[in-house]
Parts: structure tokens; sequence; C-alpha cells
């Protein structure tokens, strides 16, 4: 039986104060996994082909206005991924937040992108997708056993517009090259409904915080003079997101830019926490919490490279 | 990872193996192909030009969707089938329900007399107006020995 430590607990009674222990039931709830969020793959298909296909075969679903390729079927069998369609590669299970932060990237048609912690690929590939396969996609991670899974993806959906590259991301060296970078960061995960929590502890927060802060400078650097940046975690933890944004503000490197995508229920970054306080720009930030959205915990920011 | 991309005659040779074995006329304008390990082919956009790759540790480029076997024979991967199926004319092999089923669980197709003689080596595998990779025709065995990847493969179609 998972146990909510008492650290956790006291930190997020204050960001929550009203909602807490909703956020502590989406952790204690096991997972049905009676209705499943997919994309539909459209390299290879049509929304309204999907959209046919699950009422011809007697699926229940839901759509999306903010991203009609996001679906969230039933499937109380459990026989989704046994269609042909997904043989196919006609649609890809993606938790719904995590379709986010390529919305707000916004690729277009023959943009130079980099997703610089790329691995297992699933904002790739919805990047890819969003492109129509043109431009060109730049998907690196620094673990050879990532890469792998990030591999098969890309090549389920069908890209031809991705170079898999394989380097630490603090390490890279290149500058001003590309119109859109995204920095989905490595965190420690606490928007996850799997959260280990053995593993929630201040130094672990802390290592997180520094190589965030790291990866991002490195993505701005990479991008193009007004060129845009999101930043990404499946993290709560304001040491990981509004602490490492308000420390790039303060470099007056990048504008902070408002996101602009209403059906969610988000809320603004956090401009103070236990006494310590943000850039005032951190309430253009996106919060996501899980047992607000049936859907993993983020945190989202825009910005634009000055 | 060195990448030595196609030349055009490289790609026009290519061209000509797509026409002779599956009646597939294209021509590679906006791609650039590179080959890689066990001859496998690999597709992707001409923007990989605009960038300085000295700089990337580069894996992977674009998608895995031709390979040559060790005759130098060509065959379409599942992706290829995908994208350059719908232009083929000749050579390929229509699945029934029942057979379709087999084909995705990684089972070979049986075929009769004249179906095989119809066929050459590497056949496309379609069903339904999708396609679905290549398979490996015997005309002596008289079967389609199934390719399909085992990560790929499902064993029960719903």
């Amino acid at each position: 039986m998972k146990e909510i430590p008492k650290s956790f607990e006291e930190k997020y009674r204050k960001i929550l104060p009203d909602s807490y222990q909703n956020l502590f039931r989406f952790y204690l709830t096991p997972y049905d996994g009676l209705s499943k969020f997919i994309r539909v793959n459209t390299l290879k298909t049509t929304i309204s082909y999907m959209k046919n296909l699950f009422t011809k075969k007697g699926f229940n679903f839901e759509c999306f206005d903010w991203y009609t390729s996001a679906l969230k079927v039933e499937d109380p069998k459990n026989i989704l991924s046994k269609l042909f369609e997904f043989f196919l590669g006609f649609f890809y299970f993606q938790d719904l937040s995590s379709m986010i932060p390529p919305i707000v990237l916004q690729p277009e048609q023959n943009d130079m992108v980099l997703d610089l912690c790329a691995a297992p690929g699933s904002k790739t590939t919805q990047i890819s997708q969003m492109m129509n396969n043109t431009g060109l996609i730049v998907a690196n991670d620094n673990k050879i056993g990532r890469l792998k899974s990030l591999r098969a993806n890309c090549q389920l959906i069908g890209c031809t517009n991705t170079v898999l590259t394989r380097q630490d991301g603090i390490t890279l060296k290149i500058k001003n090259t590309f119109d859109k970078v995204l920095v989905d960061a490595p965190c420690s995960g606490t928007g996850k409904r799997s959260f280990n929590f053995n593993n929630y502890n201040r130094k672990t927060i802390t290592f997180f915080h520094n190589t965030q802060t790291k990866l991002l400078l490195k993505g701005i650097k990479a991008a193009k003079p007004k060129g845009t940046i999101v930043y990404s975690t499946c993290s709560l933890e304001p040491e990981e997101n509004e602490k490492v944004i308000s420390n790039i503000i303060d470099r007056d490197i990048v504008k902070i830019k408002e996101i602009e995508i209403n059906s969610l229920n988000s809320k603004s970054g956090l401009i103070e926490f236990n006494g310590e306080f943000f850039n005032n720009d951190v309430k253009k930030c996106m919060r996501l919490f899980p047992h607000e959205n049936e859907s993993e915990g983020f945190f989202i920011t825009k910005m634009v490279k000055l | 990872m060195k990448l030595e991309e196609y030349t055009p005659s490289q790609l026009t040779e290519l061209s000509q193996q797509l026409k002779e074995n599956w009646g597939i006329e294209y021509t590679f304008t906006n791609e650039l192909i590179f080959e890689v390990g066990k001859r496998r082919l690999r597709m992707i956009n001409d923007h990989l030009k605009k960038i300085y790759q000295d700089f990337l540790n580069i894996e992977v480029v674009g998608l895995y969707f031709a390979q040559f076997d060790k005759n130098g024979k060509l065959r379409l991967s599942l992706e290829g089938s995908i994208k350059l199926g719908p232009l083929a004319s000749k050579n390929f092999y229509i699945l029934n329900y029942e057979q379709v089923k087999l084909w995705v669980s990684g089972k070979d197709i049986e075929l009769e007399s004249k179906e095989s003689s119809e066929l050459s080596v590497y056949p496309l595998i379609s069903y339904e107006s999708q396609f679905l990779g290549c398979g490996l025709h015997s005309g002596i065995k008289k079967r389609i020995f199934n390719l399909v990847p085992k990560v790929r493969r499902i064993e029960i179609l719903y």
C-alpha cells in the first residue's frame, strides 16, 4: 500500500490548500485502465477514419476541441492494442497532458526543431505529425536504452523528418540554429500516478533542479534569436519548475509568453513558495494537476529567445 | 555515425528496382537516402543538409523503409510499404480476413500454385487497401514467409 510521506504532504497542503486531499487520492487510487488517451497518427490516417472505426467497432470515445488528434477511448476489455489499426501505427497511446508541450511549441511546416530530451518519443512523433513530416527534428537523448524506444516509436509513426542523436544535452555545442526547441527535462516525476514516494527527498529534487537549469540554458542557446523554447516537466515541485524558470528570467535571455489553451483545468505558476519569491512572470507558466484532468501532472512554460 | 548519402546514380538504380519489383514509379527528389548496417535504407527530408552535423552525435537518420538482401534484392519495410505500396501495380498479394489474422501474428501464408506463379521474391502484402510490408516468397514451397518484425506482431486481432 502506497503511503504519502510527511514532507510531501506538508508541501502540497501549502500548494493546494483547498484540494490537496484530491491530489493524494489520485496517487492512492490504482489506475483502472478502463479508458485510454490516444493520439491519431495523421501521418498515416485521418481523424475521421479513426472516429468512424471506433464507432463501427463499438468503442465510446471523447474528443477535445483544443487538439483534434487526441481522443479518450473507453476500452474496458483492453483490446485497443489488438486492433489492426494499432498494428499499422494509425494511433499511439499518449497521456493527454503529455500532448500539451508540443501544442504550446506550435511547430510549423519546414521548421527546424530540437527536442533535447526526446525519449521515448511521444512528443517527438507528435511534433513530426504536426509538421506533416516536413522540416527537421533533431531528437536527442543521452541513454542508449531510451534511444531504442525513441527509434521504434519514430519508425511506428512513420517519421521521415527526424534525426536521433545521443549526447548529454548539457554538453550540446550547437548555437542559434533551431526555430523551436523543446526541453522536456528529466524530473522527479511527482506528477505521475506511478511516482515512487520512496525516491522523494530534497537531494533528488536539488539534483534535478540543477540539471534542468543547465539543460534549459543549452536549449535556449541552440534556439535562433526570436525562436520559441518550451520547457516542461511531469513534476509538481516548485524547485523543478518555477524556480528554474525564475532563474532563467533573471538572466534576461528570454521573454515568457502566455499559454493559450483554455479547455484544460490549469493553474498559473506559483510566484511564492515557502517564503521564496519567484519572478512575477512565472504566473504565465501553466500548472496541470493530475487530479483535475484525469491525466498526468505537468508544468509547461513557453518563452521566446531575446 | 558517418553518414554517406546516396548519389544520383544510386538513387536512379533504386528507383529502377522499385519499378522492376513492384511497378512503383517514384523519384527521390526531396529526400536523402542513406545505407546503414545490414544494407538497410533510411529516408529523411533534405532539410538535414541545413544543419551542421559535426556538432551532433547522430545515431539514427529518418525512416527505415527498405533493405537489400545478400543477393542484392530489395524489399520494403512495413513503413516503406505504407509509404510506397499504394503506387504498386504488380507483385502484391491481397490477404483475406483469416490470412491477415495469421500474418499480423507472424505466421506464414500458404499459396495455391496459380497464386504462387504470379509472385516474385518479395511480394508486397496488403489487406483492405492497407500495406503490411513484404513477405519472402518461395515458389518451390508455395508459401510466403512472414517478415513482420517480432515487436510489431499481434497474437489475437480484434
